[in-house]
């Protein structure tokens, strides 16, 4: 670590990263904001921003249970509980039974409330309330080594099935007669991204996770004109808007999460402008 | 009509029904869709025909049979299936170009990494074959209906399908664009090992491009060359007297017919009226002859009779077969059970006598 901390003084000679924990947020935020706007790229194209919202929700719920069965391992017990989660909203998806937003809005309150039910009993929430707004200045090492092995991990998963999941996201009609199993596919993918908002939201919370997700992926689309444009230029937005919003919050002394987050929706704003003068 | 490279190399559909929630959505359908012909599918709405191409795809299941045999009658190993669907759901403004799309189909290779120069040669020979080289690096979504249409047909031809089946690729296109795609078709038909099966509501096109007709209405009504579906008393029977003038080819170039106005751009809405023509007695008379069919089994080779070249046949319930139900050699529900997917039958209990009797239906 002390060889990465002495890179980083050497890059950004910042009076923001003399300190180790800020140092500890700037590599997190290297690590996580990639994954979240790669796989945002797909959840804007798929339009499935409120599914992610709903996934970000249900980590209250996975909290809590983690503490009802004494799991010692927070991690742990949001993973399993995100994708079993996300796995259900996608079964019960794909049977048609009703419109995909009226689904994930009963899933997203139903987390919700069962995760305050679990983590309130004897007025206690209040030592949870950092799930809501995260604090990606308590990034410990041990943390970044797992980010470290998530990140090649998530990209390399998302790279076997981003051209299946292309077909399906165009016609569903097609892509099965081209022998994918779209129900497979779809369910993967919705998997992966409960592992990835799983992984960020101690850090960036439950309020702004999916920001994070959908964000640059938005932004990078008002930019690109092709599928590998769209990566390039989310994956960027994405990063700056972390780096930025990192130190913003460093010298306004606030929220780091929100001001990554704001930094993100000018982005936004701008790609917006853009589309607009290049039409 | 012009003999093909492999005229009897043919996708053979045997008995085929399909009930949904004790709805009969097909029943007994039985046909030939012959290699190097361009077989066209007409009906109404809700007539089945976008039922049978899910049935052909193996998205649903099914009675009956579905394979492939040579020229022999032998079952050919595997049935690859090339599908232009009837339209795409995707959200246009995806920053996704016609060379993703293809390409993503193609490769493993993530599009998002960008597309190796070796797949996108072969893109562009693809998008070429169906007149479409221009169009590689446009945005899917800024593609007409047309361009759309050829885009979807040049996935279609890769891997190069035994079937290909086009579902209604008349919607949303215009004329001068329908015309395009069809000639396509024809002149893939005439290069290429294919059966082509084609839905289509533009009777006049019909009347202009198809070898083989095929009238729809839960089961066969009518098949032949055009002219003679045409001039049945199906056809007349489904769609009115009058549908067979606006099929005429003679009237002016561009215009529309009234049947294929209604149709065209309006996406796939069912039980909507037809001008001078009246659906809900459209839908008695189909419930009529389900009736009529469900209280009799129809004889395998009646419902396949008519070559594709030969006259329109119009196909009537046959009386209950003499040979008691429990004498029939294996029954279609048994025959699909045994039938793979969409491959060859791993074992279909036909005899080698009830595969050439069929045979001789060609």
């Amino acid at each position: 670590m002390e060889a990465i901390y002495g890179l980083i003084d050497a890059v950004l000679p910042l009076e923001a990263f003399r300190f180790s924990f800020m140092k500890n947020a700037f590599l997190a935020v290297l690590l996580l904001t990639p994954l979240l706007g790669l796989l945002g790229t797909m959840a804007v194209n798929h339009q499935m921003a409120f599914f992610s919202d709903a996934l970000g929700h249900s980590a209250i719920t996975g909290i809590g249970l983690g503490m009802l069965l004494g799991l010692r391992n927070d991690l742990a017990a949001l993973l399993i509980f995100g994708a079993v989660w996300a796995i259900l909203i996608c079964i019960i998806k794909q049977s048609g039974s009703a419109s995909t937003d009226t689904i994930i809005s009963v899933f997203s309150s139903t987390s919700i409330a069962a995760g305050l039910l679990i983590l309130a009993r004897g007025g206690k929430f209040a030592k949870y309330s950092s799930l809501l707004i995260g604090d990606i200045l308590a990034v410990t090492p041990a943390d970044l080594t797992a980010l470290a092995v998530a990140l090649p991990l998530g990209v390399l998963l998302w790279a076997v099935m981003y051209n299946q999941l292309l077909l399906t996201s165009v016609s569903p009609s097609l892509a099965r007669s081209r022998g994918i199993h779209i129900r497979v596919v779809e369910c993967a993918f919705v998997v992966l991204v409960a592992f990835a908002v799983m992984l960020a939201i101690r850090w960036v919370g439950v309020l702004l996770i999916n920001a994070l997700l959908i964000l640059p992926a938005a932004a990078g689309r008002n930019l690109a004109s092709n599928s590998r444009q769209h990566a390039v230029f989310t994956v960027l937005i994405a990063l700056f808007s972390g780096v930025l919003g990192l130190i913003a919050a460093y010298y306004g002394d606030t929220s780091a999460g929100a001001a990554i987050v704001l930094i993100a929706a000018l982005f936004y704003a701008l790609s917006l402008l853009a589309r607009r003068f290049r039409k | 009509m012009r003999p093909s490279r492999c005229d009897l190399c043919h996708i053979d559909l045997d008995r085929v029904s399909v009930r949904r929630g004790g709805q009969v959505l097909l029943q007994d359908v039985s046909m030939h869709i012959h290699c190097g012909q361009l077989t066209v599918l007409i009906g109404q709405n809700g007539a089945g025909k976008t039922t049978l191409i899910r049935a052909l795809l193996g998205e649903i299941p099914h009675g009956g049979s579905i394979r492939h045999l040579d020229s022999a009658g032998r079952d050919l190993a595997h049935l690859t299936t090339g599908y232009v669907p009837q339209h795409l759901s995707f959200d246009p403004e995806m920053p996704l170009t016609v060379m993703d799309f293809l390409a993503s189909s193609m490769t493993r290779r993530p599009v998002w990494t960008g597309v190796g120069s070796r797949v996108r040669s072969q893109v562009l020979q693809n998008l070429k074959d169906v007149s479409a080289g221009d169009l590689a690096d446009r945005p899917l979504g800024r593609c007409s209906g047309g361009e759309l249409q050829r885009v979807l047909l040049a996935l279609a031809l890769h891997p190069a399908p035994d079937l290909l089946v086009l579902d209604e690729p008349v919607s949303g296109v215009d004329r001068n664009g329908l015309k395009l795609f069809l000639d396509t078709v024809t002149r893939l038909k005439e290069r290429k090992h294919i059966a082509i099966l084609l839905v289509s509501h533009d009777l006049r096109l019909v009347r202009e491009y198809a070898d083989h007709v095929i009238l729809l209405d839960k089961n066969v009504l009518a098949q032949g060359p055009a002219e003679d579906v045409f001039s049945s008393a199906a056809f007349d029977t489904v769609f009115g007297a009058g549908a067979r003038e606006d099929a005429d080819v003679s009237a002016l170039p561009g215009e529309p017919s009234s049947f294929s106005a209604f149709f065209s751009g309006r996406g796939n809405a069912d039980g909507n009226r037809i001008p001078g023509h009246d659906v809900h007695a459209a839908a008695g008379l189909a419930a009529e002859k389900q009736t009529d069919v469900s209280s009799s089994v129809p004889d395998a080779p009646s419902n396949t009779e008519g070559s594709p070249t030969g006259p329109a046949k119009v196909q009537k319930p046959e009386p209950a077969p003499s040979v008691p139900a429990e004498e029939k050699p294996v029954s279609a529900s048994r025959i699909v059970r045994l039938t793979s997917r969409r491959g060859a039958p791993k074992d279909t209990g036909f005899t080698e006598s009830s595969l050439s009797g069929k045979e001789e239906q060609d």
